[in-house]
């Protein structure tokens, strides 16, 4: 691996010994590709603690050295690395509060402990965050009452689960799926709810005031956004397919509320001051939407959703700002976008 | 006239009653009254349900925490159901639970035999104490608890940990990453206990009767801190009123009222007032000229109503429904009050609320909503037509109109109205004003999680 580019501290010599020998890069993209239901910061925290048990510091400053370095590394290979960060962040925030909180003669010994536990215990964070998603489903279920109309855009693990508990839980809904660009992981989510006997209507994203004009208001008492999120900022504004601050913004305009789902772990202390490109550049994505030419030649002229993680169902992102969000439903219950900033601090204290 | 009023079903009634009548008799009166709708209104529903749980408190017979905790969940749930859009029925229960808990609390931070091993159990905000309640973790940075809370917390981090003085309030975001294991070694001192303690090894007679005369006296506290709200809210008048304003409100309400008298008292201002009609429109003319005093709140302490604005001098236009959007480009804010608050700052008002604050946005004034915090409620507005409540049919259709009804497929008369948080600017509450942005947090800090759902 390259020099690690890091602050003026000093390098521990056994940094350099550990770098060649782990890649986590490769770590990361095995873990994203061989568990369809984990999500990238929980693939990014498996992936640093997988780093961590390949060393063998025993020291906290050399492990918090160590889990930037490798972070920073990871961040970088990443052409979105927004929702990973929220992970690394979280890891290394974690290990930092509760080495705080012991008295501090006890700290050496207590952290080879932690060590040895997280390490153990990367399992269970996996386990952890399907717990998460069903938590999520059910705060999310009073929001569908019977004769609801739901709308979702694109794909979405967290959403699919809470269609599924309402489903399961006997409610009545029907759902209207606006298919984004990636439409392939949407034609699973159709098969299913299907099988459930949830009744589904397909629409492309441009015929969405359209079709919500077209609702008939005599069936459905309550129509509402349903979104997920890949990361929710310290404003409360939320990451999430390219399309998704589109979406939001017609619901606003039909006073429809729109609500976003995202497990706690996906907030991340960064700080938007506009929603663009630039923001999401200055935030590390690689995204580049509006793109000016002087000449024709050869190059496709629609939008190119980002090759590299096509598989994935990832591609471009977009922010939807606070104010179109109705609420952010979490596994811990049913928050207000200013809620988000206390729990980042909380991290921080 | 006193011993008229006790002869009607209704909260002088109730409470003329309960110090002679067994608990469970006080139970069902009150229960049938919340349903026939004899006691109405945050205030009159809030009172009753507080002396009741006193009641229900002082005649238990369960002498541990836990078991008193189910006690009082039982009641409140019936009570509860009776009234279902009396936010502020479920708001004293949780208040009251929250007092029981922690006087637990208070109780093992102060026996040496403190932590037993039992389960903690499972809470909405996750399942590890690493996800700390909020407001105690926060609880000693704030020591000038300011809600009428027993200021009798001893400082509790302190005596048990080595470490250092104020724990960090640990962030419910580290739930997934906390192993069972590490429960102990994270810095073990006193979790939350929720009430499900197992009874204490070493009895403890004596501390148990003044266990339950502690939580009455946090009750009793509680409804002083009623009593009071309103003239605490009225202390923060002069802030909001400055002299030569037009000040805009709607309908007639106690907390309103003795705000804007606050300020007559020393600043001079226009006030204009649309009647809310038809269910308010009497008890605001009755307001504004100070004749009698409004149907509903003979029970309650009337002094501030044998003196009407125009008293002072202030000048008072009385104005229909109808001109509300002509005449707000006049005023310069609008102050109303809410019946309750909900968990995201969204608040349940007065019928025509709604259109009021359309009309405020539209011209760009500033909506100041006065709330109590008794009425701050924790509950999610998942639906808002839940909050709507429909009223007597008559006002709008009288039943001498016997061809109108009849033509009509259904007449109804919805007496309150559900707005969003975003057309509120500001709330006033007896701390003072908080943001709306900010009311989430007010609200959590006045209840314990485990509480959210009754």
């Amino acid at each position: 691996m390259a020099a690690s580019s890091r602050t003026g501290l000093a390098t521990p010599p056994i940094e350099e010994n550990n770098a060649p020998s782990f890649d986590i890069v490769a770590h990361y993209t095995r873990f994203i590709s061989s568990d369809p239901s984990i999500t990238p910061a929980i693939a990014a925290i498996e992936s640093l603690i997988a780093s961590l048990s390949a060393s063998s510091l025993t020291t906290i400053s050399e492990t918090l050295a160590l889990l930037k370095t490798q972070s920073n590394t990871l961040l970088a290979s990443q052409s979105n690395p927004i929702p990973l960060s929220a992970g690394t962040e979280l890891l290394q925030r974690y290990i930092i509060t509760v080495v705080q909180q012991q008295p501090t003669q006890l700290s050496g010994h207590d952290f080879s402990q932690l060590r040895r536990q997280l390490i153990a215990n990367s399992k269970l964070f996996v386990s952890r965050t399907k717990s998460a998603r069903s938590k999520i489903a059910k705060h999310a279920l009073p929001f569908i009452r019977d004769q609801s109309t739901i709308f979702v855009y694109g794909s979405s693990r967290v959403i699919d689960a809470v269609l599924d508990h309402a489903a399961e839980s006997r409610r009545y809904f029907n759902v209207v799926f606006i298919s984004s660009l990636t439409s392939d992981p949407i034609h699973q989510s159709l098969k299913r709810l299907l099988s459930l006997g949830i009744p589904v209507a397909t629409i492309p994203l441009p015929a969405l005031s359209h079709a919500i004009d077209s609702l008939d208001r005599n069936n459905t008492s309550n129509v509402l956004f349903l979104l997920g999120a890949e990361a929710v900022l310290e404003n409360g504004a939320a990451v999430s397919n390219i399309g998704s601050r589109l979406v939001a913004s017609v619901a606003k305009t039909s006073a429809i509320p729109c609500y976003f789902a995202a497990e706690s772990y996906k907030f991340t202390r960064q700080f938007p001051t506009s929603f663009g490109d630039a923001d999401l550049q200055a935030m590390g994505a690689k995204q580049q939407v509006l793109k000016f030419r002087n000449d024709l030649d050869g190059e496709k002229m629609e939008l190119q959703v980002d090759a590299e993680n096509q598989g994935r169902g990832d591609g471009m992102v977009d922010i939807t700002p606070p104010s179109l969000i109705g609420g952010l439903i979490t596994e811990n219950g049913v928050m207000t976008a200013e809620g988000v900033a206390e729990e980042l601090i909380k991290l921080w204290f | 006239m006193a011993a008229d009023l006790l002869l009607v079903p209704g909260l002088a009634s109730f409470r003329a009653s309960l110090p002679s009548w067994p608990v469970e008799k006080s139970i069902e009166h009150l229960i049938s009254l919340f349903r026939r709708r004899q006691i109405r209104g945050p205030k009159p529903c809030a009172l009753a349900t507080a002396w009741l749980l006193r009641k229900v408190v002082s005649t238990t017979r369960a002498t541990e925490p836990g078991k008193l905790i189910l006690r009082v969940q039982d009641v409140g749930k019936k009570l509860v159901e009776a009234a279902p859009r009396e936010l502020t029925v479920g708001n004293i229960v949780r208040r009251v639970l929250g007092a029981i808990r922690e006087e637990e609390e208070n109780r093992e931070a102060d026996t040496p035999l403190g932590s037993e091993p039992n389960s903690i159990p499972p809470t909405p905000a996750g399942e590890l104490p690493t996800s700390f309640l909020p407001a105690s973790a926060i609880a000693p940075a704030r020591d000038d608890s300011p809600l009428g809370r027993p200021q009798n917390r001893p400082a509790l981090l302190s005596q048990q940990t080595g470490g250092p003085e104020r724990r960090p309030a640990v962030t419910s975001m580290f739930s997934i990453m906390a192993h069972p294991t590490m429960r102990g070694s994270a810095g073990g001192s006193s979790p939350i206990r929720s009430g499900s303690s197992t009874p204490s090894t070493v009895p403890q007679p004596p501390q148990n009767t003044d266990f339950r005369a502690e939580v009455l006296e946090a009750i009793t506290e509680i409804v002083d801190e009623l009593d009071q709200a309103d003239e605490q809210v009225a202390g923060y008048a002069l802030d909001h009123i400055s002299s030569q304003e037009t000040i805009f409100t709607y309908s007639t309400s106690p907390v309103v009222q003795r705000f804007l008298l606050k300020a007559a008292s020393k600043r001079k201002f226009t006030l204009i007032q649309a009647e809310s009609y038809p269910n308010s429109h009497k008890a605001t003319h009755a307001t504004v000229i100070g004749s009698k005093i409004p149907e509903g709140y003979e029970d309650l302490d009337t002094e501030s109503f044998s003196k009407p604005l125009i008293a002072y001098g202030i000048t008072v236009l009385l104005i229909p429904d109808s001109s509300i959007f002509a005449l707000m480009s006049r005023a310069n804010k609008v102050i109303i009050s809410a019946t309750g608050v909900l968990s995201n700052g969204s608040i349940v008002a007065a019928a025509g609320t709604k259109p009021l604050v359309t009309a405020a946005r539209f011209h760009r004034v500033p909506v100041i909503v006065l709330a109590e915090t008794y009425k701050l409620s924790p509950v999610v507005p998942y639906d808002p037509f839940d909050f709507v409540d429909y009223g007597d049919v008559q006002k709008v259709v009288p039943y001498q109109d016997r061809e109108m009804q009849l033509g009509l497929q259904s007449v109804q008369n919805p007496v309150t109205d559900f707005v969003e948080s975003e057309y509120v600017d500001m709330f006033v509450t007896n701390l003072g004003g908080v943001a709306t942005g900010y009311m989430y947090r007010t609200i959590r800090d006045q209840y314990h999680d485990e509480d959210l759902e009754l």
